[in-house]
C-alpha cells in the first residue's frame, strides 16, 4: 500500500503526483462537482466504485519506473522520532447543570427560526431554517423524557482544528506523563509535526486530544451538539462532509438520540441527544430499582439503584459521527470520543468494598470515575501530505489505510506508569486496520470486556485477538512485574496490504524485527514504568464480573439471516437516502442490496427475542458488524458454539465475521423504539452502502408502522414514506 | 478540475475484470482441516520453570479468494488442552491458550504463539505466566489443507 521509505525519489513523486490527483477528485466528489457517475464516463471510476487503474492516478497503476504498482508516498514524518513525546489522555468533557443550556431543553425538537447563511446548499437569501435540527414532531421526541429527565447537560461543538486552551485530563500531571495540562495543546500529531488546518482536522470542541464523556447509571444526560464547521460544503479540506449526525456507540436510548445516519444536522444548528443511562430491560425487569447491583455510582460512595437487569451493565462506549456515505472521512477528521459509564458494579473507585463493586483498576479520590490508573487508548492509522495536513482517499472501496500509527491522536507516545494494575479501554477507532495487541515481552494481559460489556470471567490472554473497526477490548495489565526505570511496548502484529482483512498476523518477534512492509506493525505504545504508587494497589480483577442475562425463558420470536457482500444492487434511487457502492447486505435469501435509510429491512417486533445470523460471503474480506441499540450474545460462530473464543463469551455490539464466516447472535427489542442501524463498522464498506435500517415500531404511540423517513435540509427536516420495505421486514 | 498528471492513457486492468465476474484467482475451496498433535516442553523461567505437555489442535482454514492476492490460512489454534507444573513448587498451570492468527498460504510455516499459563489457586490470573509455542506447519498448496505439523513449548524470549 504505502512505498517504502528507501525508494527513488522519481518513485515517490510519480507517487505524490497520483496522490495529488486523486485528491483532486475526492475534492470534487465531496463538493458535489461530480458524481460517482460522471467518474465512470469519464473512465476514472469503476462501476463498482473503485478508481481504474490509471497510471498517474492510482497508487496500483503499473508504475512508470517499475513494473510493480507503484504504492503511496509514505506520510513525511519531518524528522520526527518514536516514542518522543508523551501521550495525552482523553480530554474530559465538563458537566453541568442542564440549567446551563441556552435554550433550554426540549422533549419535542426546537423548531424556532433562525436565518440561514447563504452558503449552505440549496438556501437562498432570506432563508430561515430551524434552530435544533433534529427532526420535528412527536415521532422523534425524547422518549421517555419526563421519566427520565435529563439531570446534566454536556456540551459540545464540531469544528475546525484550534489550539486547546481548555485541556482537562481528569487527572494530575504526574498520571499523564507529565503533560501541562495548563499549557497550549497545539492541533498536532507530534510537536514536531505541522499543526492540523481548520479543514484538515474536525472534531469535537475543535482540539485534540480526544474527547471522554464520564456517565453514570440513573443519572440522564442531555448531550448537546453545535455544529460550528464550514456553511460552504467546500471548506472541507479535500475531503469530509460539513452535516453530521452523532451516534453513541452502542447507547440503550431511543432512536432518536442514537445518530441515525439519516438524521443529520447542519452548520449553525444544534441537536440534543437525550442518553437517559438506563440498564436494558427497565420496563420488565428489577423495575422496582431494590437490586443494589443494578444502579450507579452515589456521590457519598453509596448506591443509587436503577429499574433493569443488572446483567445488562455497559461500561466502554464511544461517539462519533455517522453521516450517511461520509462517516469515514468525518470520523477519519477527527470527530470520535470516548464515554466512560460507571455503574454500582464498574464504579470507578477501586478501594470502595461494598460486595457489590468490583472494584477494578482506578484510583480512590472521589466515589465514582476515578481515571488515574484507568485510561482510555483509541487507535487509528493516519496518513498526511507533503505539507503535513491529513490526507484521505476513497478510491479503494476495500478500505483506506493510513500509514502512521496514532494513540490518543498522538504519533506513537510513551505513557508514564506505576508499578501497579492499570486499566486500559482500548478503542480501534480506525477506518478500515484491525489492530492485534500484544506486549513487546509478551507479558499476560488480563481481558475484562469485549466492546460495552464486562465478560462473565476474566480471560487471561499474551496476545489479543484481532480487534475490528469499533470494538472495545478492556484489559487489565500489572506493571508491578516490571522495576523502576524498564520499558514495555504495546505491538501490532496485524499486517496489513490493503482494507480486506489482515494479510497476515505475525509472531511478536517478526512483527519487533522491523521487516514489514506495513508502516504501522510493531512498536507504537511505549510504557515507561516510572516510580513505585503512593499507595497501595487496591484495585482486583475478580474471577467472576458480569454474567450473561439468562434468556432462556424468552422465547425465539424470527430468525434472520443477513448476508454481508460485494456485487450489491439498487433498487431504489432517491438521490438523499440511497447510496450506490459495491457493499451490501442480503436479508432474508433475498438479494444483496446496496444502503437506502428509506428502506426498512427488517423490524422486530416490540418486546421480543430474536435470533440473528450474520455470514459473510466471502472473497478474502473480513466485516466487523455494527447492530445499534441492543446488545447480543453470540449463540455460535460458523454454526458451531465450540467455536466461540473466551473473549467472545460476554456481549458485544460489534461482530468480526472472518473471512468466509458466520456469526449467530440473540438480542432482545426492548424500552425505546424507532430506527436503528446495521452496518460494516469498516467505514469504507459502510460507506460504500454496506448498510442496513431496522427498526421497532410497534411499541406503541408516537409511533407508526413503517415508520416516516426524514429527510433533512437547512430549512427543516421533511418526512417520505419509506422507499421499500422488504417482504420479510415485519 | 485541476490534474497533476503525467502522460498515460487510463487502462482497466484483468484485476478489475475479475472483481465483476468474482472469479476465484486461487482456486482453494474453504475446507477446514484440523490436526491434533502432542506438544511438550519446559518453560525456563523465573520464578519457576514449568514442564509442559498436552496436545494442540490446530485448524487451518483456507480464505476464498475472489480477487487476487497472496493466498492465505486463517489457523485456530487451541492449546487449552496443555497443562504443567512448576519443577519447584509442584503447582498445577492451566493454559488459556487459544489463537486465530491469518497466514499467508506457504509450503511450510513457521508459527510462534505465545500463551498464558495460569497457576492454580484464587489469584491466579495475577501471576500468570507467558509460554512460546513454536509449530512447523506443512500444508498442500493445492488444496491450502494442513497436511503436517509438529511443535515444541518454550519460554519466550523477547528479540534484543
Amino acid at each position: 500500500m504505502y512505498l517504502p521509505r528507501n525508494a527513488s525519489k522519481a518513485r515517490v513523486r510519480e507517487a505524490e503526483n497520483a496522490r495529488r490527483n486523486r485528491a483532486e477528485i475526492v475534492k470534487a466528489l465531496s463538493h458535489g462537482q461530480v458524481s460517482r457517475r460522471d467518474l465512470i464516463r469519464m473512465g476514472l471510476m469503476s462501476a463498482a466504485g473503485t478508481l481504474v487503474l490509471t497510471n498517474g492516478l492510482s497508487p496500483f497503476a503499473k508504475s512508470a519506473y517499475a513494473s510493480i504498482p507503484t504504492g503511496a508516498p509514505r506520510s513525511p514524518l519531518f524528522g520526527v522520532q518514536a516514542f518522543t513525546q508523551p501521550m495525552p489522555r482523553f480530554d474530559v468533557l465538563p458537566r453541568k447543570p442542564v440549567s446551563a443550556l441556552s435554550p433550554a431543553p426540549t422533549a419535542q425538537a426546537n423548531t424556532t427560526q433562525q436565518p440561514l447563511n447563504p452558503a449552505l446548499e440549496g438556501v437562498r437569501p432570506g432563508d430561515t431554517g430551524p434552530i435544533e435540527g433534529r427532526p420535528p414532531g412527536p415521532i422523534w421526541a425524547h422518549q421517555e423524557f419526563t421519566r427520565f429527565p435529563p439531570a446534566i447537560s454536556i456540551e459540545a461543538t464540531q469544528e475546525g482544528a484550534k489550539v486547546n486552551t481548555a485541556y482537562n485530563p481528569g487527572v494530575a500531571s504526574a498520571f499523564n506523563s507529565g503533560i501541562n495540562a495548563a499549557a497550549p495543546i497545539r492541533p498536532t500529531f507530534h510537536p514536531g509535526l505541522p499543526d492540523q488546518g481548520a479543514l484538515a482536522l474536525w472534531t469535537f470542541n475543535g482540539t485534540v486530544p480526544p474527547k471522554l464523556m464520564q456517565v453514570r447509571y440513573g443519572e440522564p444526560v442531555l448531550f448537546r451538539h453545535r455544529n460550528m464547521l464550514p456553511f460552504d460544503v467546500r471548506q472541507n479540506g479535500g475531503f469530509g462532509r460539513h452535516t453530521i449526525s452523532i451516534h453513541e456507540h452502542n447507547g440503550h436510548h431511543g432512536a432518536e438520540n442514537d445518530g441515525f445516519t439519516g438524521a443529520f444536522f447542519f452548520p449553525g444548528q444544534f441537536y440534543d441527544y437525550h442518553y437517559p443511562i438506563v440498564l436494558g430491560g427497565w420496563r420488565t425487569i428489577n423495575s422496582a430499582a431494590t437490586d443494589p447491583r443494578a444502579g450507579g455510582p452515589a456521590d457519598n460512595g453509596g448506591i443509587n439503584k436503577v429499574a433493569g437487569d443488572w446483567r445488562e451493565t455497559m461500561s466502554s462506549h464511544w461517539f462519533h459521527d455517522h453521516m450517511f456515505s461520509f462517516t469515514s472521512q468525518n470520523v477519519y477528521k477527527g470527530m470520535a470520543g470516548m464515554f466512560n459509564i460507571y455503574s454500582a458494579l464498574d464504579r470507578g473507585s477501586e478501594a470502595l468494598n461494598d460486595g457489590v463493586n468490583l472494584r477494578l483498576p482506578s484510583g480512590t479520590a472521589k466515589t465514582f470515575g476515578n481515571l488515574e490508573y484507568d485510561v482510555n487508548l483509541m487507535l487509528a492509522d493516519k496518513a498526511w501530505d507533503a505539507n503535513g495536513q491529513l490526507f484521505f482517499d476513497i478510491f479503494n472501496t476495500d478500505g483506506f489505510l493510513g500509514d502512521v500509527m496514532t494513540v490518543n491522536l498522538a504519533y506513537k507516545p510513551f505513557f508514564e506508569v506505576e508499578r501497579r494494575k492499570y486499566r486500559f479501554r482500548i478503542l480501534n477507532g480506525a477506518v478500515a486496520r484491525f489492530f492485534k495487541i500484544a506486549l513487546s515481552d509478551a507479558s499476560p494481559m488480563i481481558f475484562i470486556a469485549n466492546d460495552g460489556n464486562l465478560m462473565p470471567s476474566p480471560v487471561v490472554l499474551t496476545e489479543l485477538d484481532e480487534q475490528g473497526i469499533a470494538e472495545r477490548y478492556d484489559i487489565v495489565i500489572d506493571f508491578s512485574r516490571y522495576s523502576i526505570g524498564s520499558k514495555v511496548w504495546m505491538v501490532n502484529l496485524a499486517e496489513h496490504e490493503d482494507g480486506t482483512m489482515p494479510s497476515r498476523d505475525l509472531s511478536i518477534t517478526e512483527a519487533l524485527s522491523g521487516t514489514s512492509p506495513d508502516p504501522c506493525v510493531g512498536k507504537f505504545l511505549e510504557f515507561r514504568i516510572v516510580r513505585n504508587p503512593a499507595q497501595a494497589d487496591a484495585s482486583q480483577v475478580p474471577a467472576t464480573m458480569i454474567p450473561n442475562p439468562d434468556l432462556s425463558a424468552v422465547p425465539v420470536a424470527r430468525n434472520r439471516t443477513f448476508v454481508f457482500g460485494d456485487g450489491a444492487n439498487q433498487t431504489t434511487n432517491n438521490p438523499v437516502t440511497t447510496f450506490r457502492g459495491p457493499w451490501g447486505i442480503g436479508t432474508n435469501g433475498g438479494e444483496v442490496l446496496a444502503a437506502d435509510f428509506g428502506r426498512i429491512s427488517a423490524a422486530p417486533r416490540f418486546g421480543t427475542r430474536e435470533t440473528w445470523t450474520l455470514v459473510n460471503d466471502g472473497g478474502a474480506w473480513d466485516h466487523p458488524i455494527h447492530i445499534h441499540f441492543e446488545e447480543g450474545q453470540i449463540l455460535a460462530r460458523n454454526g458451531s458454539v465450540s467455536q466461540v473464543p473466551a473473549w467472545e463469551k460476554g456481549r458485544k455490539d460489534v461482530y468480526r465475521l472472518r473471512p468466509d464466516g458466520s456469526v449467530t447472535i440473540t438480542m432482545q427489542f426492548r424500552d425505546f423504539g424507532g430506527m436503528f442501524m446495521e452496518h460494516c463498522h469498516n467505514t469504507t464498506h459502510e460507506d460504500n452502502a454496506m448498510l442496513l435500517r431496522w427498526e421497532i415500531d410497534d411499541g406503541g404511540a408516537p409511533f407508526l408502522r413503517p415508520l416516516p423517513t426524514p429527510i433533512p435540509t437547512p430549512q427543516g427536516v421533511t418526512f417520505i414514506p419509506p422507499d421499500d420495505i422488504l417482504p420479510s421486514a415485519f | 478540475m485541476k490534474a497533476h498528471r503525467r502522460s498515460s492513457t487510463p487502462v482497466v486492468l484483468s484485476i478489475l475484470a475479475g472483481i465483476l465476474a468474482g472469479v476465484p484467482s486461487t482456486g482453494i475451496a474453504g475446507t477446514p482441516t484440523t490436526l491434533v498433535i502432542p506438544v511438550a516442553g519446559t518453560v525456563d523461567d523465573v520464578p519457576e520453570s514449568i514442564s509442559l505437555s498436552g496436545v494442540a489442535r490446530i485448524t487451518s482454514t483456507p480464505v476464498v479468494q475472489r480477487i487476487p492476492g497472496r493466498p492465505r490460512v486463517v489457523l485456530s489454534i487451541d492449546l487449552r488442552d496443555v497443562s504443567g507444573q512448576g519443577l519447584s513448587t509442584g503447582t498445577t498451570y492451566v493454559s488459556t491458550g487459544e489463537a486465530y492468527l491469518t497466514r499467508l498460504l506457504v509450503l511450510s510455516d513457521l508459527v510462534e504463539v505465545t500463551f498464558a499459563l495460569v497457576p492454580s489457586g484464587p489469584d491466579g490470573i495475577l501471576s500468570a505466566r507467558t509460554a512460546l509455542a513454536s509449530l512447523r506447519l506443512s500444508f498442500d498448496l493445492t488444496s491450502g489443507g494442513l497436511t503436517a505439523a509438529s511443535g515444541t513449548l518454550s519460554a519466550f524470549r523477547p528479540p534484543g
